[in-house]
């Protein structure tokens, strides 16, 4: 210890000022902790992102390319309905096995294909949009804005939800009260219903461009109220709800002027994706086997020219826009209400409208009775909607699935055969489990 | 002199001696009066030109020693008999230093005193060890340390970068050269890999690298990745001193959040005192091309084709008519593809430098150039390296001051083809006339430039005796360039690609230390430090193609949108450390050392991370029981215990990066326009936003032993260690229906336990005769201990979706291969198990009904179907046992030096023949066959064979990538390199021009021995894999001449 003072003492009184200079120069350095903190310069966080009305529809917009991976990624649109249905064939190899119902079988498309995930994220995405819009400064929106973007987010999502209950049947919701709780295909077509009905009242008729201007290119790829009222009853149909579907239909569309109407489709997007080698409506990549063709549109049927270009053994279909794919078509709406007509006692209501909708057919509908005019309308809906995805989703509705695809038993569609199986992924740690037809 | 001047010569004589001050003080009047004294009677001696002798410890005359008179300019050398004239006064100190012996200072009275005996360094005891941020003696490090002097390795052998030259070389460093290739990079893994991912199957566990005190940039991330060329290929292997490498968390835990994978310190050269020091290193070398990939010859890849083509006539598939048609020119064509891309190459390697050092301070300029051609066409590698340091005393000592500029350019290029070789050998070369319009070798080329610019200076405050104060800053600019240019011979399409990279980094650091020693022997070492680091990376790409070959073979800018793209990252550190050392008699040692760390890549909730670490050290041998065991020199035990951690690359992943262009994991990539707006969501990121992501942590305890027996002549090092490695960074699973797939988490953990061993001697037969030998072996155990998603097995896939055949599994080592478990080949009908419950055949990979000759997998799990789900691990990349054997053997100025290496107990795959037997649909003339006769490969019923049939036209071939038939012994021996040499001195030639020279002959790549089936069991990645698109190892034979003047 004595040394130790000793030292000190030497070395103490000349040092103080320098050591207390070193310090004070790190104690300087040292408060530079800001520096901790980099920039973004090229990098976008979403904390403080969404501040404008352009930059909000950014994310709305994010919703549409999420639903449109979801429906194009391995042609999935097609896969879900005529591809395996049987009616159209896909130019791609794993389609056959999608026909042939072989929905397990080792394949990374069929595996991407069984999972909901790309569905989800368009909840997701609708969610946060309601968030952004709810939250948003209230200066930024007007009051079109922020109608219209809510009313897309809810159609977004409740799109979203119909897929999903169409496709698999049991599943689960994604809402902040009820993450992850098991919804039947009835509850969560209810729950969808729900969204497009908020949205209905939400959403113009036309939207308007960054100019304010109506733009029908514009409406004919987004969320209006056309369509959003087609999708209100395709799911009240889907609930077996004629009535609220007539409803609906004819307080909506009754006196509205026919060229305010508009379909809905998604824009063609030029994404970078390995597992689909040519957009969706390329040349060829849709057709029917001329025995096919020739048993759907007999002939004598005008349909079979103005709809396909037939050549060899198979017939094409005859695309008018490639840059969209239509979902919800102008021309559903009177064959909905044909169907509203008739699931609400109003058959011939229904059998006028559905003599409207099916200019150039060589059947004469107007004998239809009740029990016929369900098959006739199944035919049309095949005949006309042909590329829009509704194919299996009609067979299961009008519970007919066994009838048009002999692989299955009537004991396996009420097994859930109708439905896709979930991929190992969509199953991960949630508590879910294989539907049980494909366990 | 004038008296005044004589005494105060003395007085600092006596000042600078031991005794104690005061009685100094009583001293020093006395002294004075009869220092007067003796002063008068001496005036007369004074000014005489004076002779005198250096010789070594064992009296033998020490050659061009320099003497020097301390505050005087006049110096001598001394000539071979070591005799040296010099004028002197009575009172002058002389100075005396040689290269290779400590630097001795004498105060002239008398004639004897000019027989001076110089000691050699001694290369053991008092060494001191540039360890983190300060020196220590090296019987008072507590850590595991390793030290390789450069000089002797670097003088004899030539290489791109230093990591090659210390293969070997230090216990528990395994270094593999994964490629051939001029200036590829070799991988470097301390104690045993702890990288995990799920992708990216060869992600390696990089060290930090620090050079003269400054960490360096030393890889960029795969996000910043512009060249293929090894980062620290620009820094001259003969411009470095000696390579320090902290090995345990004791050692390396100073250098915090980046030091779990060890830290590998490198000290540059300095002047040293004596007259200036002017070294040349001229060395040419002779490539040769080793064995190559075994090609069956134009007649016989004929035949093999008609065979196969023979074999599969049912399948309708009718044979090219090259094959056929006997006037076809390439029917008789057997070009030797290999012979004409692979030649017989030159290396060149200059070095040349000049360095001193006096009172003032030190010098040192270097000058490097090496011009390393490939022996693969158009390959090759150059190298320009620039070096300046300085050291300035100023203040009497109080204050010096370091500056060091590196400037070096490194260019590694390539074919345009890259490195393929592998051609049919019918069709024709490209140098012959039938090739013109034949896409045979595409022309072109590959250009990598890294330029590398380093600054950095550095001033220290000798405030009081024992206190120092070091301030440094250094700036590190790094570009890389990358460019290359393909045209197709048959269209003239050019395709330009240009990409640019600029890393900067810039470090400021602030030291204190405080050396007191006080009482009977008890020492204490503290360090404070403080630092700021900054590190940018930019990159810039563009390409673009060209219809038809334009003068200017600059990129373009095409039409379309998408003409190029950029990236921009940055990241800072923030750190405060501190490490205290204290020994007493350097008998009993105590060391602890904490560093905190702040980096920018986390979120602020867990921003900093503590990463302390403690050890202990005893240096037995000074107790007294030792005292008269004579053998015993030196002997310590040493423990250690310690956090140090990593980061990683993804500067900005806690923060939750939106992105739309990033391609999910069904390798999707969503365009983010719809309708003629950009969408932009929340979900679409990189990386999901997670504050609680932090530091990779490895705690490591390290047990020690060193052991100097016979004065030194015999050296044990033992060290025993366990390394856990917590929280590597992967991606976890979330419920798809949150609308994410993944966020990133520290959910890995993977445990290294190894034992190292190292022996040295250094004996000595008569007097001309040595050997010394260094043998070091280490084993390292690697096992996952734990995975995300309940330890949930990885199998790896790369972003494409390609299956790396490599598991991560708890309780198994990483990377482990995942495959079918062959059990050879059937050979009749009846050895196809039957389900006995529904009668039928077991069905192979991909639904293939199996036939006799086709690959009998077992069926793991007894369902009669070949499928993923049948794979089980089936071996282990990482080598168990890894090490090198140095031998040195002199003979008067002849020496001889041979190094060795070893990996014993390593799994690899033979992916090399793997690839060129699973032969496609249009197998036939695309490329080159091996000669199926060398390979038992199965084709009639008893064969006993251990490749199944060969068929390319299966939609199901039995030739697949994970059969565990291909999973070889990756043990090897390796004598990496022989130097035979002879130096001259003035002791041998006493009219030599030069101080002196040494001429060498080194053998680089000598011999391996291996039991791998394939080219080269050393270049093989780190997951295991034989890279059959490889460059093979050159042999080198090396001619040099090193000479002093």
């Amino acid at each position: 210890m004595t040394h130790w003072m000793k030292y000190r003492k030497l070395l103490m009184p000349g040092l103080c000022k320098q050591y207390f200079a070193v310090l004070v120069v790190m104690l300087l350095l040292g408060s530079c902790r800001k520096s901790l903190t980099v920039d973004q310069e090229n990098n976008t966080v979403e904390e403080g992102y969404y501040n404008s009305a352009p930059r909000i529809q950014q994310a709305v917009i994010g919703g549409y390319t999420d639903l449109r991976r979801a429906l194009f990624a391995n042609y999935a649109w097609m896969m879900y309905g005529e591809a395996r249905a049987g009616d159209l064939k896909v130019a791609v190899n794993y389609q056959q096995q999608v026909a042939n119902q072989q929905l397990t079988a080792a394949n990374e498309n069929l595996v991407q294909l069984s999972d909901w995930g790309y569905f989800y994220d368009v909840i997701k995405d609708a969610n946060d949009v309601l968030d952004i819009v709810d939250n948003a400064e209230e200066d930024i929106l007007s009051t079109y804005q922020k109608n219209t973007y809510r009313g897309e987010a809810l159609a977004l999502k409740s799109m979203a939800y119909f897929y999903v209950a169409r496709i698999w049947g049991e599943v689960p919701s994604a809402e902040e009260n009820n993450f992850g709780a098991h919804l039947t295909a009835q509850q969560a077509v209810t729950q969808a219903m729900g969204y497009a009905t908020e949205a209905q009242k939400l959403l113009p008729w036309r939207l308007l461009n960054d100019d304010g201007i109506e733009s029908a290119a514009l409406t004919a790829v987004r969320f209006s109220k056309t369509a959003v009222t087609s999708l209100i009853a395709q799911q009240a149909l889907w609930l077996g709800n004629g009535q609220s579907a007539y409803d609906i239909l004819t307080n909506t569309f009754t006196g509205s002027a026919a060229d305010s109407l508009s379909g809905f489709g998604l824009a063609i997007g030029e994404d970078r994706r390995t597992e689909i080698p040519e957009a969706p409506l390329s040349k060829n990549v849709l057709s029917m086997p001329i025995a096919t063709f020739n048993t759907i549109y007999p002939v004598g049927d005008t349909r079979r020219s103005s709809m396909f270009n037939v050549s060899g053994n198979s017939a094409t279909l005859i695309v008018s826009d490639v840059s969209k794919v239509d979902l919800l078509r102008v021309n559903e709406i009177d064959l909905l209400l044909a169907e509203a007509a008739w699931r609400s006692d109003r058959l011939e209501e229904a059998k006028e409208r559905l003599i409207n909708a099916s200019g150039g057919a060589t059947e004469d509908y107007s004998t239809l009775t009740e029990e016929t005019f369900g098959n006739a309308l199944l035919q049309e809906r095949q005949r006309q909607l042909v590329a829009t995805g509704q194919r299996m989703f009609d067979l299961i509705r009008f519970d007919e699935v066994s009838t048009y695809i002999p692989v299955f038993t009537e004991a396996d569609v009420a097994n859930g055969a109708a439905y896709w199986p979930l991929s190992a992924t969509s199953i991960k740690g949630n508590g879910w489990s294989q539907n049980n037809y494909w366990k | 002199m004038e008296p005044e001047q004589l005494l105060e010569v003395t007085l600092e004589r006596i000042k600078s001696s031991t005794e104690k001050t005061n009685v100094m003080k009583a001293l020093m009047k006395g002294a004075c009066f009869l220092v007067a004294v003796l002063m008068i009677s001496l005036m007369g001696y004074a000014q005489s030109v004076m002779t005198g002798k250096i010789t070594d410890s064992n009296g033998k005359p020490v050659v061009g020693a320099s003497v020097g008179i301390k505050g005087k300019s006049t110096g001598a050398t001394t000539d071979a008999a070591g005799n040296f004239r010099i004028r002197l006064n009575v009172g002058d100190t002389l100075t005396l230093s040689s290269i290779g012996f400590e630097s001795r200072q004498v105060v002239f009275r008398k004639a004897g005193d000019l027989s001076i005996r110089l000691t050699e360094e001694n290369r053991t005891l008092s060494d001191v060890v540039v360890t983190g941020y300060k020196s220590q003696a090296k019987t008072e490090i507590t850590g595991a340390v390793s030290t390789i002097k450069m000089d002797k390795i670097t003088e004899g052998q030539a290489a791109e970068s230093f990591g090659s030259l210390l293969q070997g070389k230090v216990a528990g460093v395994n270094i593999q050269l994964n490629s051939g290739e001029p200036g590829a990079t070799p991988a470097i893994i301390i104690r045993g890999l702890a990288a995990v991912s799920r992708g990216d199957a060869s992600a390696i566990s990089e060290p930090l690298y620090v050079v003269d005190g400054i960490p360096i940039i030393s890889r960029m991330s795969s996000e910043f990745a512009v060249t293929s060329t090894n980062v620290l290929a620009d820094l001259n292997p003969s411009d470095i001193e000696d390579v320090v490498v902290l090995k345990d968390a004791s050692a390396a835990a100073i250098y915090g959040s980046r030091a779990a994978n060890g830290v590998i310190l490198i000290t540059t050269k300095k002047g040293k005192r004596g007259k200036p020091q002017i070294n040349l290193n001229i060395r040419t070398g002779v490539n040769f091309v080793p064995q190559l990939r075994d090609v069956a010859g134009g007649a016989k890849e004929r035949v093999q084709v008609k065979r196969l083509y023979d074999l599969y006539a049912p399948y309708g598939v009718s044979m090219p008519s090259m094959y056929t048609d006997v006037t076809n020119p390439f029917y008789n064509n057997s070009s030797d593809w290999q012979g004409y891309l692979y030649n017989t190459s030159v290396t060149q390697d200059y070095s040349a430098s000049i360095r001193g050092a006096g009172d003032f301070g030190q010098y040192s300029i270097s000058m490097g150039y090496m011009d390393s051609k490939g022996i693969l066409f158009n390959t090759g590698f150059k190298r320009y390296s620039l070096m300046a340091s300085t050291g300035f005393n100023a203040l009497k000592n109080k204050l010096v001051i370091n500056n060091t500029l590196a400037v070096s350019r490194t260019d590694q290029s390539r074919n345009g083809d890259a490195l393929s070789v592998n051609k049919s050998t019918l069709l024709p070369l490209p140098d012959n006339p039938m090739v013109q319009g034949a896409e045979v070798y595409t022309p072109g080329y590959m250009s990598n430039l890294n330029d590398r610019v380093r600054f950095s200076s550095d001033a220290t405050l000798n405030i009081a005796r024992n206190v120092a104060y070091k301030a440094s800053l250094s700036l590190e600019y790094l570009r890389t360039m990358f460019d290359s240019l393909a045209s197709s011979r048959r269209t003239l399409r050019l395709g330009n690609k240009s990409v640019a990279g600029e890393n900067q980094n810039m470090l400021f650091q602030n030291t204190v230390t405080y050396t007191p020693k006080f009482g009977n022997g008890h020492s204490l070492s503290i360090l404070l430090g403080q630092s700021m680091e900054k590190t940018e990376a930019k990159i810039t790409k563009v390409s673009s193609v060209a219809d038809a070959p334009s003068l200017s073979q600059t990129v373009n800018w095409p039409q379309g949108n998408s003409i190029g793209s950029s990236n921009y990252g940055a990241s800072t550190l923030m750190s405060y450390f501190s490490r205290l050392d204290y020994n007493f008699q350097q008998k009993y040692l105590l060391g602890a050392s904490i560093r905190t760390d702040g980096s920018s890549k986390f979120g602020k909730a867990n921003r900093w991370g503590v990463f302390p670490s403690i050890s202990a050290g005893w240096n037995f041998y000074k107790e007294d029981i030792f005292r008269n065991a004579g053998w015993l020199t030196s002997g310590k035990i040493r423990g250690s215990y310690g956090l140090s951690g990593t980061t990683w690359d993804n500067n900005y992943l806690a923060l939750g990066i939106m992105d739309g262009g990033k391609l999910d994991q069904y390798n999707s990539l969503i365009q983010i326009a719809y309708g003629g707006i950009s969408g932009f969501t929340p979900t679409w990121y990189d990386g999901f936003k997670n504050d609680n992501l932090t530091w990779v942590k490895t705690n490591m305890a390290n047990l020690g032993v060193d052991l100097s027996l016979f004065k030194g002549k015999v050296e044990f090092i033992f060290d025993a260690y366990e390394k856990v490695t917590k929280g590597l960074l992967l991606s976890t699973a979330l419920p798809t229906t949150s609308g994410y797939n993944e966020v990133y988490r520290n959910a890995a953990d993977v445990l290294n336990r190894g034992l190292e061993f190292t022996v040295n001697n250094n004996l000595k037969f008569g007097s001309d005769f040595t050997w010394s030998t260094n043998l070091n072996f280490a084993y390292n155990k690697n096992r996952v201990i734990r995975l995300p998603d309940g330890n949930a097995d990885i199998i790896k896939v790369s972003t494409s979706g390609q299956d790396f055949g490599s598991i991560v599994r708890v309780g198994a080592p990483l990377n482990g291969f995942f495959f079918y478990e062959s059990q050879g080949i059937y050979q009749a009908e009846n050895q196809i198990p039957v389900d006995p419950k529904t009668g039928k055949k077991l069905v192979g990979l991909q639904n293939k009904k199996l036939e006799v000759g086709d690959r009998n997998f077992s069926d793991q799990n007894g369902d009669y179907l070949i499928d993923v789900s049948d794979r089980v691990y089936s071996g282990d990349p990482n080598p168990k046992w890894n090490g090198g054997w140095t031998n040195d053997f002199t003979y008067k100025g002849f020496s001889l030096n041979l190094v060795t290496t070893f990996v014993i107990g390593r799994d690899i795959v033979n992916t090399a023949l793997l690839d060129r037997l699973k032969l496609g649909k249009g197998f036939a003339g695309s490329s080159s066959l091996p000669d199926f006769d060398k390979y038992s490969i199965w084709e009639k019923s008893g064969d006993n064979a251990k490749y199944p049939t060969l068929n390319p036209w299966s939609d199901a071939t039995q030739v697949i990538n994970y059969d565990s038939e291909y999973i070889e012994d990756g043990s090897y021996f390796k004598i990496r390199s022989a130097t035979l040499s002879y130096t001259f001195n003035k002791r041998v030639i006493q009219r030599l021009p030069f101080e002196r020279m040494r001429v060498y002959v080194t053998a680089d790549n000598l011999v391996t021995f291996q039991k791998y089936s394939g080219p080269d069991a050393e270049l093989i990645t780190i997951d295991g894999f034989d890279d059959s698109k490889g460059y093979p190892m050159r042999r080198m034979l090396l001619f040099g001449v090193s000479i002093s003047l």
